[in-house]
């Protein structure tokens, strides 16, 4: 259903914060408190009450029943309906952003086995900080896919965003934050979705963010690319010339990549 | 590579990268505006001396980019390329409050045969100097600038709109198309847009003078209201203040103060905001 985008006002804000903190009382930060479905009823609550919430100005519309296969498409569904100069879409704007979220809150949060209980985890990843904080900002679940598909070549969002959408990984905090010489650079990100994406079904492939493994995509962010940006202009050059200037040390994945090149034919 | 050195030197890596130094005579970084996400951002810079700090020849077949990074994008700028020091104004979007954007100054190759080589560049990234008027608190935390100029389409033609709200925040609306259309020319658009608004905010604040002495300091009223006697020198409060609010005719007076004041101050690279318009930057 097609519905006016809305924000929770401060009061909104206070009552989803207070959703999500009754269901994680007890718990650490590092653990995932269980999300029940009278929890998620009392979210439903709130998403259109006209007390917590007010609709957007100038106004567009988001689908409420839309389905997400992966952040991917939940990214790119929002930067397409997000008008572009829309100042509603910073970050800071914490109730716009904690509407969406609740939303769309059960496809953000992953189903415990059986399917009717839910993993939540700390409010960054739900809720924005009233200021950016550039250690958690990349955690909150509909922000970041849609500044990736917003900022970031198609590539850079299949890359980074090819999880379900209630997944904040490794990927995201190993990787995206090299922002420096890793992230920005579309030569190098084609390069790593060749070398660690398996095209077969879209998966990441094991050990990519091994520290000490050999060619990884943790070692490919973290020390090669910031060896190679001191010297090679990475804005400018190509997938190809990228690949030829890998070390050995990733010879074992280009074999993985060649080898699945040639089942392919 | 050799070809493009205008001296010998020993001053360079295993792969022929140079170091260019950050030093003011150089060049300076500053971000000198954000609004709803867009921030303006000016690089002074002399490519000349540049050049020469690297012994590379000016005239080679190189281009002087600077590089900034934003939460993970990166925008690339090329600089002219003159023998003379200058400024470039850079607009980038999608940088929120909380994002510091940083540079990275390169000279590369723009030869087709050497494409993709640095041939100097800056060590590490470098943060933009924020010109802006922000306090930062006690405690040391930086808090949102004064001057975040929020786009509105619901001004009912007019460019600007001051608006003081129940908790003493001022807030600064301008006409969201007019913005957009000049924001390539920043100094222009403060020329038109920050008289008005400071005499606004003039009048906003001698409007609540008998607030002033309790306005929390966290707000936006308190932090203009420091702007106004710190900045400009003019005393709101006390013995010295400029205002009388026994006097009628005081308000006109000391609003056209506090505007003339604010217009004949230099702010940017030494410069009043009349001077920076007509200079052409």
């Amino acid at each position: 259903m097609e519905v006016d985008a809305r924000r929770f006002n401060s009061r909104g804000v206070e009552e989803f914060k207070m959703i999500l903190g009754n269901a994680r009382a007890g718990y650490k930060s590092n653990q995932a408190a269980k999300f029940t479905s009278d929890h998620l009823e009392a979210v439903s609550d709130i998403v259109f009450d006209d007390d917590l919430t007010e609709i957007i100005t100038p106004s567009f519309k988001l689908n409420s029943n839309k389905k997400f296969a992966s952040r991917l498409s939940l990214g790119q569904y929002l930067r397409s309906s997000i008008p572009d100069q829309s100042p509603v879409a910073e970050y800071e704007n914490v109730g716009f952003w904690a509407w969406v979220t609740s939303l769309y809150f059960e496809q953000l949060l992953k189903p415990n086995s059986g399917g009717k209980t839910f993993q939540l985890w700390t409010n960054p990843r739900y809720i924005p900080e009233a200021t950016l904080s550039k250690r958690r900002y990349y955690r909150h679940l509909c922000y970041l896919p849609y500044l990736i598909c917003k900022s970031h070549p198609q590539g850079t969002a299949e890359f980074f965003l090819s999880l379900p959408p209630f997944q904040h990984s490794d990927i995201i905090e190993q990787l995206y934050t090299s922002d420096q010489s890793f992230t920005p650079y579309p030569g190098v990100i084609e390069v790593a979705k060749k070398l660690y994406i398996d095209p077969s079904d879209g998966s990441y492939r094991k050990n990519l963010l091994g520290r000490s493994t050999a060619g990884s995509a943790f070692r490919l962010a973290k020390v090669i690319c910031n060896q190679w940006q001191m010297n090679y202009d990475l804005h400018v050059l190509s997938e190809e010339q990228i690949w030829d200037l890998l070390p050995k040390e990733f010879n074992g994945w280009k074999r993985l990549v060649s080898s699945q090149t040639q089942t392919d034919t | 590579m050799l070809s493009i050195q205008s001296t010998e030197t020993k001053n360079i890596n295993f792969l022929g990268r140079k170091r260019i130094n950050q030093k003011p005579e150089l060049f300076e970084a500053f971000l000198r505006e954000r609004t709803s996400g867009t921030a303006i951002l000016e690089i002074v810079y002399d490519a000349k001396s540049i050049y020469d700090n690297v012994k590379l020849d000016l005239k080679s077949d190189t281009s002087l980019v600077v590089d900034i990074f934003v939460l993970g994008k990166v925008v690339r700028h090329i600089l002219p390329k003159k023998n003379l020091r200058m400024s470039e104004f850079i607009t980038v979007n999608d940088v929120p409050d909380g994002a510091t954007p940083r540079l990275r100054l390169k000279i590369i190759s723009s030869d087709g045969i050497d494409t993709g080589i640095i041939y100097a560049s800056t060590s590490k990234l470098i943060a933009f100097k924020s010109t802006i008027p922000d306090g930062a608190n006690a405690a040391g935390q930086t808090e949102k600038s004064i001057l975040d100029l929020k786009q509105s389409d619901d001004l009912n033609g007019c460019t600007l709109k001051v608006s003081w709200s129940a908790n003493a925040d001022i807030t600064v609306m301008v006409d969201r198309s007019f913005y957009q259309q000049y924001q390539a020319r920043p100094s222009v658009l403060r020329l038109v847009l920050y008289p008005d608004m400071m005499r606004s905010i003039a009048i906003n604040l001698l409007a609540h003078y008998e607030e002033l002495g309790d306005l929390d300091e966290s707000c936006t009223a308190f932090r203009w209201l420091k702007f106004v006697e710190e900045n400009l020198g003019l005393a709101l409060q006390g013995d010295d203040s400029i205002y009388d609010p026994n006097n009628s005719e005081s308000l006109l007076d000391s609003v056209e103060m506090i505007v003339e004041k604010f217009m004949a101050t230099p702010w940017n690279g030494g410069k009043t905001l009349l001077e920076e318009a007509l200079n052409g930057s």
